[in-house]
C-alpha cells in the first residue's frame, strides 16, 4: 500500500507539471464543448436559397414572402432562373425555389404543373433533403392557408402528425452532442495520454529503474493508471459542469450516475491505452495507434454523430467493441432522461467486459523482464 | 542584355536544385518513408478507413425500430402500417397494446420513434377529413429522430394525397440537382478522402521539426550552410509528395469503387489537392515549430485538428455557425476543399468557380509557412 | 538467509548464456563476487556488461545457467532478489520532472523504508551525496554529476546488500566522478558488495577485483594488479615536447612491434607487443635520437594488450586532404562572451583565441558552460553580449560560404536513425553543397577511411557505438572544414575506439585543421595543445596541459596527473569563493 501510494503520488506530480496534460484535460474539453455548443449543430437554419419569382401577382408575392419569413432560409432573390442556376453551381445558394409566371392559373388546376418548383443542391445530401422538405412544407402551409380560408376541407384528407420529442422537446442538437464530446475527451485522456505517458517511461529508461525495485507489476500499473483515472474524472466533471451550467444541457439524472458510468468507461479506455503502450513502447507509434484505434472509432462508431443502426452489418458488429458507444448512450440517458438503470447497467456491463479484455491482453504482454523489449 | 535576362532564371534553377536543398529533400523523404513499418502505418490505415468510414458516415437513417400502438384498427390505419413496415428506413415494427409499453420501448432505446394511432383515424381519412396521429420521438437521438419523423410524415402525406380528388393544385415538385437520388456516399467519400489526407499531412509535418529537436539533429542542421527557408521548404516535401498521391488513390477509389460521378476538370482537381496540402502543411509546420517535444507536437496537432474537422462542414453545414466562427472557418483548408471536391465531382465547376475556393488555401499556406520560418528563426535563443 | 560471514560470496553465477537473435551477448560465463569489495566490470562496447547486470537484477532472464544474488535466484525468486539489491541503470532512472526530494521519497516508499527511519536516512544520503542544498530542484535541472549522485542515493534506499551500477561515470566530470568513487568505497567498507561497470580504465584499476568481458566471454577475473603485472617490462615513455608529441606518437604507432601508444603529458607512452620487443624499441629510439625510459605498466596497457592492441598510427582519412593554409592565423575568437538564461549566467565574460591548426580543449565540470560557449561559437545560441567568431565570421549571420568552414559533431552524435549509413553520408555531403563526382569521391573516401563498408545499409541506431562515432565524424568532415567542433566526442566510448578517434584527429591537425573539443576524459586533454578550464561559467585557467599541471604542482602534489590538476584548479576556485 505504501509503495502504491508513492507511485500514485509521483505520477500525479508529473501529470500536473506537464503543460500538455493541462492542454488535453482542460483546454481541449472547453474548446470542444464550445464548438459543440455553438459551431457544430445539426439543427438546420439560415440556409441560403435563391427565390426566382417569375410572376408579379399578389399571390406570387405572398408566397415569396412566406419563404423569407421562415428561420430555415436566408432568401436571395434572383430575377431569372439562369442567374439562380449559376449561383447554385458556384455554391452560393443551396437551393432554388421557382415561383412560375402562371402561378395564379396553376392554383386552380392540377394539369399545369406544380405551383412551386424546388431545386435542391444534392452535393450535400442531408442538407439537400432538408431543403426539399422544408421548402415544400412552406408551399403546402401557404396553400393550406390561402385555400383553407375559403373551404375548410374536402380536397384530400390531411393527415397531421403531432411530433413529441421526448427528453429534448426543443430538439437542440447540442444536448445530444455534448455527451459525445465528453466521450471524445475521455478517450483522449484515457487512451491517448495514457499510452503516451507509459511509452515515455520506456523511452526514458525510468521503467527499468522502477522494475528493479521490489514494486510488483500490479502496483506499477495501478500507480500509473489511477492518477489518469482521476484526471479523466476531473475532466468529466468539468465538462458536465460546463454543459449544465453554461450550455443549458439539462441534467435529469444525478452526478452520481455520471460518476458511475464515467468510471466504467475509464476501465476500457485506460486498458486500451496501457495495452498500446506495452505493445509499442515508443511515443510516436503509441500516438498513431491510439489515434486509429481509440480516437477515430470513438468519433465514428459511438453513435454520437452517425446513427449506428444505419450502418451495414459488419460495421454494426464492429461498433459492439467500441466502448465509447455504450458510454455515449449511457451519458445521454443520464443527462436527458435520468438514471435509468435498465439502460445503464447493460452499458456498464459491456464496458467492463471490454475493459477486462484489454487488461487481460495487457497483462499477458507485460512480463516483468525486459526480454521483449 | 541577354545575360542579365537569363540570370534570374538561372538563379531560380540553381536555387530550386541546389545540392543543399536537394540533400535535405531526400533526407526528409527517406526519414518519412524508408522504414517499411512506418510506410505501412502511414498509408494503410487511411485507405482502410476510407472504406470503413464511407459506410459508417451517413446522416441517412435506415434500419431503425419503430413502435406502433394502433387503437383504430381500420383499413387506412392498416395501410399506413403496412407502408411503414415496407419502408426501407424501418428495421422492425413493434406492435404494442398500451401507451405504457410504447413509452417503455422509447425509454430503453428499443425504438427510436413510436406512433400512436387514435380511434377514428381510418374513418376520418375515408371522409377526407383532417386526421391526427401522435408520434413520440427519442430526443436523445434528436437528429436521427428528426429524419425518421420526416420519413413518417412523407408516408402519411402520401397516404392523405392518395385520397385526393383529381382537380386540386399540386403544391410543389422537388428535384435534387447533381445527386438526383441523394446517394450519401457521393458526398461522403470525397469529403472523407479530404479528412484523411489532411490528417496524414498534419501528422507528418507536425512531428518533423519536433522530432529533430528531440533527437538533436536539428542543431546539426542549423550549423550547416542550409538556411531557414530551405529547411522549411524541405520539410514540406514529404507531405507534399505522399498526401496528394494518397488523395489521388482515394479519388480513384471514389470514382471506380464507389461510383461517384466525376463531372469536373481533373487537372484542376489535382492542382487543388496540391494547394490544399500546401495549406495544411503550413498549419502543421507551425505546430511543429512551436513544439519542443514530440508529445507536445502530437497533442498540439490534435487540439488543432479536431476543431478543424468539426468546423469544416464535413459533419454539419457551416452556414449555421455563428458569424465569427464562420470567419475563423475561412482559414480552415478543409472548408474550402470540401466545396472544391463537391464542385469538381458533382457540379462540374470550371476554373472561375474553383478559384473562389482556391485562393484562401493559398493565403493560409503562405501565412503558415512564413510563420513557421519566422518561429524557427526566432527560437534561436 | 545466509549470514554475512567474512569474505562471503554475495553474488555468483555459473554458465550464464544469453542470446539476442543470432548475437551471443553472454557466452557461458561464471564468476563469484565477494561482499565488502568493489568489483569492476570492464570491456569494450558490446561486450555484454549491461546484459550481465540486467540478468543479475532479474530484469532479464538468462537462457542458460544459474545465478545467485544475495543468496537468491533471480530467475525464480525475483521478488527476494529485488528486496536485496540496489540497481542503477545506464540511463539514470530518475524522473526528471520530479524534484530531488520527490525522487528520494518515491524510492524510499518503493523500497518500504519505514517512515520514521526515512527522515534520518534522507539526511544521511543527502549529506553523503552533498545534494542537501538542491532538494527542491527538479532532477532534470541537475548537472550530469549530480544526477548520478541522486541516482546512487535512490539505489541505496533500503540498504541493499548488493549494489549494481551500470556505467555510473559516463558523462560525469572528474570532480563528481571522484566523489561518486569515494561514496562507493565507503559503502564497500560497510560490507556491501558493489558491482561497477565502466569503460574508464583508471576506475577499473582502482577496483579490488575486475571482470574483463569481451564478446560475451570473461577474459580476465581477478585483482587488476595481477593483470597489470603481466606487462612488466613492456611499457615505456618516450620524451617529446609540446610541439612534436603527436608526430612522435604517430611514428611510434607505425612501428610493427608496438601494440599501443598514447600521449601522456609531454611524453608518449608506448607498449611493446612482446617482452622481447623491448630491445627493438630501444634501438629505434636511439636511431631517432629520442629519449626513452621504462615505466610501470598501467591497467590500461594490459587491457588494450589483452584485446589485441590498439590501432596503428596512420589514418587514410587525411591522405587526400589539402593542407589548409595558415594565412589567417586566428581561427576562433571569443571576446567577453556572455550568455544569460534568466538569472543564470551560463557563460560569463569568456575571452580566448585559437590559432589555426591547434587542438583547443575546453574542460570543466558538468554545467560549467562549455556547451553553451560551443553553441554560441557555432551560431546555435545568440550571445547576450560579447563576440563569438569562427574564421572571422559571426556564424549567426554568416553566409553559406562561412558556414562551410565549420564542422560540428554533437554530443549524442546526432545521426538520422531513420536513414541508412550511406544515406546519412549522402545527406551530410549534400547539405554542405557537395555535388556530382566530388560528392561521390568524398563519400567513398570516408567509407574507406572509417571502414564503413559492411555497415552501409544499416541504420546508425543499430551500429556499435564506436562505428556510430566514426560515422558522426565522417559526416562532419565530408566538406573538409577548416575548424572542427567536437562536443564530448568520446563519451561512453571504449578505450580502443577512443585511440582510433584521436588518430584521426591527429591526422587532421597535421593538415592544419583547427580542433575545438570538450571532454571529460583527462587523458584526452593531454592530446590538446592548449586547454581552457571553465567553472561556473568563467574561464579559470588557460594553458598548455603541462602548464596547467605545473601551475598546481606543490609539495604534496609533485607530479600531478591531468585529473589531479583539474580537481586542484576547481578546489582553488572554491577555496577563493569560500574565503571571499
Amino acid at each position: 500500500m505504501q509503495r502504491l501510494g508513492a507511485l500514485i503520488r509521483k505520477e500525479t506530480i508529473q501529470m500536473l507539471r506537464d503543460p500538455s496534460t493541462i492542454l488535453v484535460a482542460v483546454v481541449l474539453p472547453v474548446i470542444l464543448l464550445l464548438l459543440f455548443a455553438y459551431a457544430v449543430s445539426l439543427d438546420i437554419k439560415n440556409l441560403p436559397i435563391a427565390v426566382v419569382r417569375e410572376s408579379d401577382s399578389v399571390k406570387a408575392q405572398s408566397l415569396s414572402a412566406a419563404y423569407s419569413g421562415t428561420k430555415f432560409f436566408v432568401v436571395n432573390s434572383q430575377p431569372n432562373r439562369q442567374k439562380a442556376y449559376e449561383l447554385m453551381v458556384r455554391g452560393t445558394v443551396r437551393g432554388i425555389v421557382i415561383i412560375p409566371h402562371n402561378l395564379d392559373k396553376r392554383l386552380t388546376s392540377s394539369n399545369l404543373g406544380p405551383m412551386v418548383e424546388i431545386i435542391s443542391d444534392g452535393a450535400q445530401p442531408n442538407t439537400a433533403r432538408f431543403i426539399g422538405g422544408a421548402a415544400s412544407g412552406v408551399a403546402q402551409e401557404w396553400l393550406a392557408q390561402s385555400i383553407g380560408s375559403k373551404s375548410p376541407s374536402g380536397l384530400f384528407a390531411q393527415i397531421t402528425l403531432i411530433p413529441r420529442y421526448w427528453y429534448n422537446a426543443e430538439i437542440e442538437s447540442r444536448r445530444t452532442l455534448i455527451p459525445g464530446a465528453i466521450a471524445i475527451v475521455m478517450t483522449m485522456i484515457g487512451t491517448l495520454l495514457t499510452a503516451m505517458v507509459v511509452a515515455r517511461e520506456w523511452e526514458r529508461g525510468t521503467m527499468e529503474a522502477i522494475m528493479a525495485t521490489p514494486a510488483n507489476t500490479i502496483e506499477i500499473l495501478i500507480g500509473k493508471l489511477l492518477p489518469y483515472f482521476g484526471l479523466g474524472m476531473m475532466a468529466t466533471l468539468i465538462c458536465g459542469a460546463l454543459a449544465t451550467w453554461f450550455f443549458g444541457v439539462p441534467l435529469r439524472g444525478t452526478w452520481f450516475g455520471i460518476i458511475i458510468i464515467s468510471s466504467a468507461f475509464l476501465v476500457p479506455a485506460l486498458g486500451q491505452g496501457l495495452l498500446i503502450s506495452i505493445v509499442t513502447k515508443n511515443q510516436f507509434a503509441a500516438a498513431q495507434l491510439a489515434l486509429f484505434t481509440g480516437f477515430l472509432p470513438a468519433l465514428m462508431f459511438s453513435g454520437f454523430l452517425y446513427e449506428i443502426s444505419s450502418m451495414p452489418l459488419p460495421l454494426r458488429l464492429l461498433s459492439q467493441i467500441v466502448a465509447a458507444r455504450y458510454y455515449v448512450d449511457g451519458l445521454r440517458t443520464i443527462f436527458l432522461v435520468g438514471d435509468i438503470w435498465k439502460v445503464l447497467i447493460p452499458n456498464i456491463g459491456f464496458m467492463l467486459a471490454i475493459g477486462a479484455f484489454f487488461f487481460v491482453l495487457a497483462w499477458r504482454n507485460s512480463s516483468k523482464t525486459l526480454d521483449n523489449k | 542584355m541577354a545575360k542579365s535576362k537569363i540570370s534570374p532564371l538561372t538563379r531560380l534553377i540553381n536555387f530550386l536544385f541546389s545540392p543543399i536543398l536537394r540533400a535535405q529533400i531526400v533526407k526528409e523523404i527517406l526519414c518519412t518513408l524508408r522504414d517499411p513499418r512506418s510506410r505501412m502505418s502511414l498509408i494503410v490505415p487511411p485507405i482502410l478507413q476510407l472504406v470503413l468510414f464511407s459506410f459508417a458516415v451517413t446522416l441517412d437513417v435506415s434500419n431503425v425500430n419503430i413502435g406502433v400502438l394502433d387503437m383504430d384498427g381500420g383499413r387506412q390505419a392498416q395501410e399506413f402500417l403496412t407502408t411503414l413496415n415496407e419502408a426501407k428506413f424501418v428495421g422492425k415494427l413493434y406492435v404494442v397494446h398500451s401507451q405504457k409499453e410504447l413509452e417503455n420501448q422509447i425509454e430503453t432505446g428499443k425504438t427510436i420513434a413510436s406512433i400512436n394511432i387514435p380511434q377514428g383515424f381510418s374513418a376520418k381519412i375515408g371522409n377526407r377529413e383532417p386526421a391526427i396521429a401522435q408520434v413520440l420521438i427519442d430526443g436523445r437521438r434528436a437528429n436521427s429522430g428528426q429524419i425518421v419523423y420526416s420519413y413518417i410524415q412523407a408516408i402519411a402525406s402520401n397516404l392523405g394525397a392518395s385520397t385526393a380528388m383529381p382537380q386540386g393544385p399540386q403544391p410543389s415538385s422537388i428535384r435534387y440537382w447533381f445527386n438526383p437520388a441523394l446517394i450519401y456516399q457521393w458526398f461522403t467519400v470525397p469529403s472523407l478522402a479530404a479528412v484523411l489526407v489532411t490528417m496524414t499531412a498534419l501528422g507528418i509535418t507536425s512531428m518533423s521539426i519536433a522530432r529533430e529537436r528531440e533527437l538533436g539533429t536539428f542543431d546539426q542542421l542549423l550549423v550547416s550552410p542550409a538556411n531557414y527557408v530551405e529547411i522549411i521548404i524541405a520539410k514540406t516535401m514529404p507531405a507534399l509528395i505522399i498526401a496528394p498521391l494518397m488523395g489521388l488513390m482515394m479519388i480513384f477509389a471514389a470514382i471506380f469503387m464507389f461510383g461517384v460521378p466525376f463531372n469536373g476538370n481533373f487537372p484542376l482537381l489535382v492542382l487543388s489537392i496540391y494547394v490544399h496540402i500546401f495549406a495544411v502543411v503550413g498549419i502543421g509546420l507551425i505546430v511543429s515549430a512551436v513544439s519542443q517535444t514530440q508529445q507536445q507536437a502530437i497533442l498540439g496537432m490534435f487540439t488543432i485538428a479536431v476543431p478543424m474537422m468539426l468546423m469544416s462542414g464535413f459533419s454539419t453545414p457551416t452556414e449555421n455557425m455563428p458569424q465569427f466562427m464562420q470567419y475563423i472557418a475561412e482559414a480552415i483548408p478543409n472548408k474550402h476543399t470540401l466545396l472544391i471536391l463537391q464542385g469538381s465531382f458533382l457540379k462540374g465547376q470550371g476554373f472561375a468557380d474553383i478559384f473562389r475556393n482556391l485562393w484562401p488555401l493559398l493565403v493560409t499556406g503562405f501565412i503558415g509557412l512564413s510563420a513557421a520560418t519566422i518561429i524557427v528563426r526566432n527560437r534561436l535563443q | 538467509m545466509t549470514e554475512n560471514s567474512d569474505s562471503s560470496i554475495a553474488l555468483e553465477f555459473n554458465g550464464l548464456s544469453k542470446k539476442f537473435g543470432a548475437i551471443k551477448a553472454l557466452d557461458n560465463i561464471s564468476a563469484q563476487i565477494i561482499a565488502g569489495k568493489l568489483t569492476g566490470i570492464v570491456g569494450p562496447d558490446g561486450a555484454g556488461k549491461t546484459t550481465l547486470l540486467r540478468i543479475l537484477a532479474s530484469l532479464l532472464r538468462a537462457d542458460e545457467g544459474q545465478a545467485k544474488v544475495a543468496g537468491f535466484d533471480p530467475k525464480t525468486q525475483s521478488d527476494l532478489v529485488k528486496d536485496n539489491i540496489g540497481y542503477m541503470p545506464q540511463r539514470f532512472g530518475l524522473y526528471e520532472d520530479l524534484s530531488v526530494m520527490d525522487n528520494l521519497v518515491l524510492y524510499s516508499k518503493l523500497r518500504k523504508v519505514e517512515a520514521k527511519n526515512a527522515k534520518k536516512l534522507f539526511a544521511r544520503l543527502l549529506d553523503f551525496t552533498r545534494l542537501e542544498p538542491f532538494t527542491d530542484r527538479l532532477a532534470g535541472k541537475l548537472s550530469g554529476g549530480m544526477k548520478q549522485k541522486l541516482g546512487l542515493a535512490c539505489a541505496l534506499m533500503g540498504e541493499p546488500r548488493v549494489l549494481l551500477l551500470d556505467e555510473p561515470g559516463v558523462g560525469v566530470d572528474p570532480v563528481s566522478r571522484q566523489e561518486l568513487w569515494r561514496m562507493v568505497e565507503a559503502l564497500t567498507d560497510d560490507g556491501m558488495a558493489v558491482v561497477w561497470s565502466t569503460s574508464y580504465l583508471d576506475e577499473a584499476e582502482k577496483c579490488a577485483s575486475v571482470l574483463l568481458l569481451n564478446e560475451g566471454k570473461i577474459l580476465f577475473d581477478g585483482p587488476p594488479d595481477s593483470l597489470t603485472k603481466t606487462l612488466i617490462g613492456r611499457s615505456f615513455l618516450i620524451d617529446a615536447d609540446e610541439n612534436d608529441k603527436r608526430a612522435v606518437l604517430r611514428g611510434a604507432l607505425n612501428l610493427p612491434f608496438i601494440s599501443d601508444g598514447v600521449i601522456q603529458g609531454s611524453a608518449v607512452r608506448a607498449v611493446c607487443k612482446h617482452i622481447d620487443d623491448a630491445k627493438k624499441i630501444r634501438e629505434h629510439c636511439k636511431s631517432q635520437k629520442l629519449n626513452l625510459k621504462a615505466t610501470e605498466p598501467r591497467f590500461e596497457d594490459a587491457f588494450v594488450d589483452l584485446l589485441g592492441g590498439g590501432p596503428g598510427g596512420h589514418t587514410p582519412l587525411t591522405d587526400n586532404f589539402d593542407p589548409i593554409s595558415h594565412k589567417n592565423e586566428i581561427a576562433v575568437r571569443c571576446e567577453n562572451l556572455t550568455k544569460v538564461f534568466g538569472e543564470f549566467r551560463a557563460t560569463n565574460d569568456v575571452s580566448f583565441e585559437v590559432k589555426r591548426g591547434e587542438i583547443f580543449g575546453l574542460l570543466g565540470p558538468n554545467g560549467a558552460g562549455k556547451s553553451t560557449t560551443f553553441k554560441m561559437l557555432c551560431g546555435l545560441l545568440r550571445p547576450t553580449s560579447g563576440i563569438a567568431q569562427v574564421a572571422g565570421f559571426d556564424l549567426r549571420h554568416a553566409t553559406r560560404k562561412a558556414k562551410s568552414n565549420l564542422g560540428y559533431m554533437a554530443q549524442k552524435f546526432s545521426l538520422y536513425g531513420l536513414m541508412s549509413v550511406r544515406q546519412n553520408l549522402d545527406f551530410s555531403a549534400g547539405v554542405y553543397g557537395l555535388d556530382g563526382a566530388l560528392k561521390a569521391e568524398r563519400i567513398a573516401e570516408m567509407i574507406d577511411a572509417f571502414h564503413l563498408k559492411k555497415y552501409l545499409d544499416f541504420s546508425p541506431e543499430d551500429l556499435p557505438l564506436g562505428y556510430k562515432q566514426r560515422l558522426a565524424l565522417a559526416c562532419s568532415l565530408m566538406h573538409r572544414p577548416s575548424v572542427l567542433f567536437l562536443d564530448e566526442p568520446t563519451s561512453g566510448v571504449d578505450p580502443l575506439t577512443r585511440r582510433e578517434f584521436w588518430n584521426h584527429i591527429n591526422g587532421l591537425v597535421n593538415k592544419g585543421v583547427t580542433i575545438m573539443v570538450t571532454t571529460h576524459f583527462m587523458e584526452e586533454a593531454e592530446y590538446c595543445d592548449r586547454v581552457a578550464m571553465m567553472y561556473g561559467g568563467k574561464l579559470i585557467a588557460l594553458d598548455t596541459p603541462d602548464g596547467l599541471k605545473a601551475s598546481v604542482t606543490s609539495s604534496n602534489l609533485l607530479e600531478p596527473s591531468m585529473e589531479q590538476a583539474f580537481i586542484a584548479l576547481i578546489e582553488q576556485v572554491d577555496a577563493q569563493n569560500g574565503g571571499a
